[in-house]
């Protein structure tokens, strides 16, 4: 539980922040969205000290972080960063166990971490551990840089445009494993991004922000319907919001029972998904299967127009 | 296009096509050309009737037996025209280290074959055309290793069989009747005792720089203010003439240590060690101080973000991150501080620091050219296997950060 309350930072007499309260429930991943120069870098920077608030203060789990040294702090909150910031001249494995050695853990359960961290992102040890991180794919790079974040069991993730340096193809399935590890490990994550998309994707509140100020903090599906007027309605788009809303929705919540010709669709797939199908088969239905193959319905081209209308 | 515009294209391409000069190597007729007048034209030796008279110059031919003299012309020659041709490094290299080792040779052979025995004052010395012999071969030798862009390792064992080839000579006694090798004979005490002092005052003052550039450089990293007072005025100390700046440490120190005489027990003089010490420490400043700041500097601005975000103290990432990313760059600053400081001591002489210089001097004082080259042969050779050594290791990290 991360409690930001009325958090102001100046920059001489420029407020990068000012005034902002937002709260952050443990096991949740909040996304904070803006253009550059919103603040929500500086925001973020603030909650592990980085950046000292000129104003207000910041709980982390009812504790106030300046009752803590910085540095002790920051060890204890996973931190991740655009470029990632792998040490150049250290291998990876002792690039994971950076925190771990700071914190002084013995050789071995470092170790042991280290192996487990790299085998969660799919990194084999024997392969990657002695690899300096220039001899990795940008891809891999990414996965260190969360596995480093990770490696001292942080029940707190800072990420600051995490994705930014990956090519589309790789960032959609970065963002897909942050998600199911989040799940996994129930950590709290705090991501900031500029993409709209990615905000939409991965958090399960939303906060825009901009010039220094929140705007809107609320659930994607809020946000994609009940916009607040101005930058935020500007930033969701009126063209997209519609397709982005659909996104939100998986197949199961909008099967209607029937039948309907054709090859089944999946029913853990997005309502946007199915209707990019039904528009490249051109039918007005298609029938639905479940993981195990069992039919569990249709879907119609009406129901998901009547869901993209309602919203909107 | 007109039609004469045409003609004077194709007759431009007939210019273009291999012509004579193209078949040869630019640098070879540079290095064709020296040996094949130094050859036949200058004096290969000096014969002196005693040390300090100036002696005659003895051509190629007149410096050794006839039976040694022409197939050594042969082989000089032919060295001398396979660096003329293109052709590959590798036996450019070898022709040239061949040429090179039979001229150190052939110098040892003079003065078997011109003095006299019963002539014990007379002198033997190498002359100008073994000096441009050595000269152009050297420079066929470096040309085909920077073509053969040999690796660090390549590197440091060709300086190692090339030290190996001239202490086989030296150690043989091929040279001994050579006047530089007399000189030393008779200066052997005090050729080891300057030498000793020599690369005593080179290091320790290297030695100081780092241990005050280090800590001064990553201050001023850190403070903008501190770095534009700090490196201007050390900028200003390099522009210091050397003969200046030991001049100008003379009067201070003596000021001082008359004022303290406890100081002098410590060495502090207004002449000697001390003021050669303080004033190559000043010169070495700056080289270090800024190559600190530089290569603190490169470290990217993200890892240096993620070592705070991790966690780490300002001097664990100092430790930790930053020194060991600038390290090479800092070797760098250690690597022209020590060439320049090996050649500086040699001026350290005049005000008393000692070093090669004295051997230096005191042939200057006397005109024997033979003490003055046993005096700068090693100084040169010392500077030579330094600025080798470390640019062997400079490149051998960096390679091993990205290969």
């Amino acid at each position: 539980m991360i409690e930001i309350d009325a958090v102001s930072r100046y920059f001489g007499d420029n407020a990068a922040v000012e005034d902002l309260s937002l709260s952050v429930a443990r096991g949740t991943i909040v996304t904070l969205v803006g253009t550059s120069g919103s603040g929500k870098s500086t925001l973020l920077r603030m909650i592990n000290r980085l950046i000292e608030p000129s104003k207000g203060s910041i709980l982390i789990d009812g504790r106030d972080t300046r009752t803590v040294p910085g540095e002790k702090l920051r060890r204890g909150i996973g931190y991740v960063i655009q470029g990632y910031g792998l040490f150049p001249h250290w291998t990876v494995a002792r690039n994971i166990a950076t925190v771990p050695n700071l914190l002084n853990w013995d050789a071995r359960r470092t170790e042991r971490r280290v192996n487990e961290l790299l085998a969660l992102f799919e990194l084999d040890p024997n392969l990657h551990a002695s690899k300096f991180p220039h001899e990795l794919s940008g891809g891999q790079q990414q996965r260190v840089g969360v596995a480093r974040a990770l490696a001292a069991e942080p029940s707190l993730l800072l990420m600051d445009e995490p994705f930014g340096a990956l090519d589309p193809i790789i960032r959609a399935k970065a963002q897909e494993d942050l998600l199911t590890l989040q799940r996994r490990l129930g950590v709290t994550i705090v991501l900031v991004t500029h993409d709209m998309e990615e905000a939409i994707a991965l958090g399960d509140r939303i906060a825009v922000m901009d010039r220094g100020r929140l705007l809107q903090y609320a659930s994607p599906a809020e946000v994609l319907a009940r916009p607040a007027p101005g930058f935020v309605q500007r930033l969701v788009g009126d063209r997209e919001r519609p397709f982005r809303l659909l996104s939100l929705t998986k197949v199961a919540e909008c099967a209607e029972p029937g039948e309907a010709a054709g090859e089944p669709i999946s029913d853990q797939v997005s309502l946007r998904e199915a209707l990019s199908d039904l528009l490249a088969r051109g039918a007005e239905a298609l029938p639905v299967a479940a993981a195990d193959g069992s039919s569990i319905g249709r879907i119609t081209l009406s129901a998901l127009l009547a869901r993209a209308r309602l919203a909107a | 296009m007109t039609a004469v515009g045409e003609r004077l294209l194709k007759s431009a391409s007939v210019f273009a096509a291999p012509s004579f000069a193209g078949r040869f190597d630019k640098l070879g007729v540079v290095i064709f050309a020296l040996a094949a007048a130094a050859l036949p034209l200058e004096p290969f030796a000096t014969l002196k009737a005693n040390r300090i008279v100036s002696g005659k110059g003895l051509s190629f031919f007149d410096a050794l037996p006839a039976a040694v003299a022409e197939p050594a012309f042969g082989l000089l020659l032919a060295a001398a025209i396979l660096a003329l041709l293109r052709t590959r490094p590798e036996l450019k290299l070898v022709a040239g280290a061949v040429a090179i080792i039979a001229i150190l040779a052939l110098i040892g052979l003079v003065p078997g074959h011109v003095v006299p025995p019963e002539a014990s004052l007379a002198r033997v010395a190498p002359a100008s055309g073994f000096w441009i012999l050595i000269f152009a071969f050297a420079i066929l030798v470096a040309d085909a290793m920077a073509r053969l862009e040999l690796g660090p390792v390549a590197r440091v064992s060709a300086l190692a069989a090339a030290a190996l080839v001239v202490g086989a000579i030296l150690g043989s006694g091929l040279w001994n009747g050579l006047s530089v090798l007399k000189e030393y004979a008779a200066h052997s005490d005090a050729f080891w005792r300057e030498g000793a002092t020599h690369v005593e005052l080179a290091f320790s003052s290297l030695a100081a720089a780092v241990l005050a550039g280090l800590p001064l450089g990553v201050a001023c990293q850190r403070s903008p203010a501190l770095r534009s007072a700090t490196l201007p005025v050390l900028n200003i100390i390099q522009t210091v003439p050397s003969i200046a700046m030991y001049g100008l440490m003379m009067a201070p120190l003596g000021l001082l240590a008359a004022r303290f005489p406890v100081l002098q027990d410590f060495g502090v003089r207004g002449i000697g060690a001390a003021p050669a010490l303080i004033a190559l420490f000043l010169y070495s400043l700056l080289p270090v101080t800024a190559n600190v700041v530089v290569g603190l500097e490169q470290a990217p601005a993200e890892v240096v973000e993620a070592a705070k975000g991790m966690g780490m103290t300002g001097s664990q990432r100092l430790l930790r991150v930053e020194l060991p990313l600038a390290f090479p760059v800092i070797l760098t600053g250690i690597r022209v501080v020590l060439v320049q400081n090996i050649g500086l001591v040699t001026v350290a002489a005049l005000i008393g620091g000692g070093g090669f210089g004295e051997l230096v001097f005191q042939g200057i004082g006397q005109s024997a050219n033979d003490l003055v080259l046993l005096g700068a042969a090693p100084t040169i050779a010392l500077a030579f296997i330094a600025a080798i050594l470390l640019d062997a290791l400079i490149e051998w990290l960096d390679k091993r950060k990205h290969p």
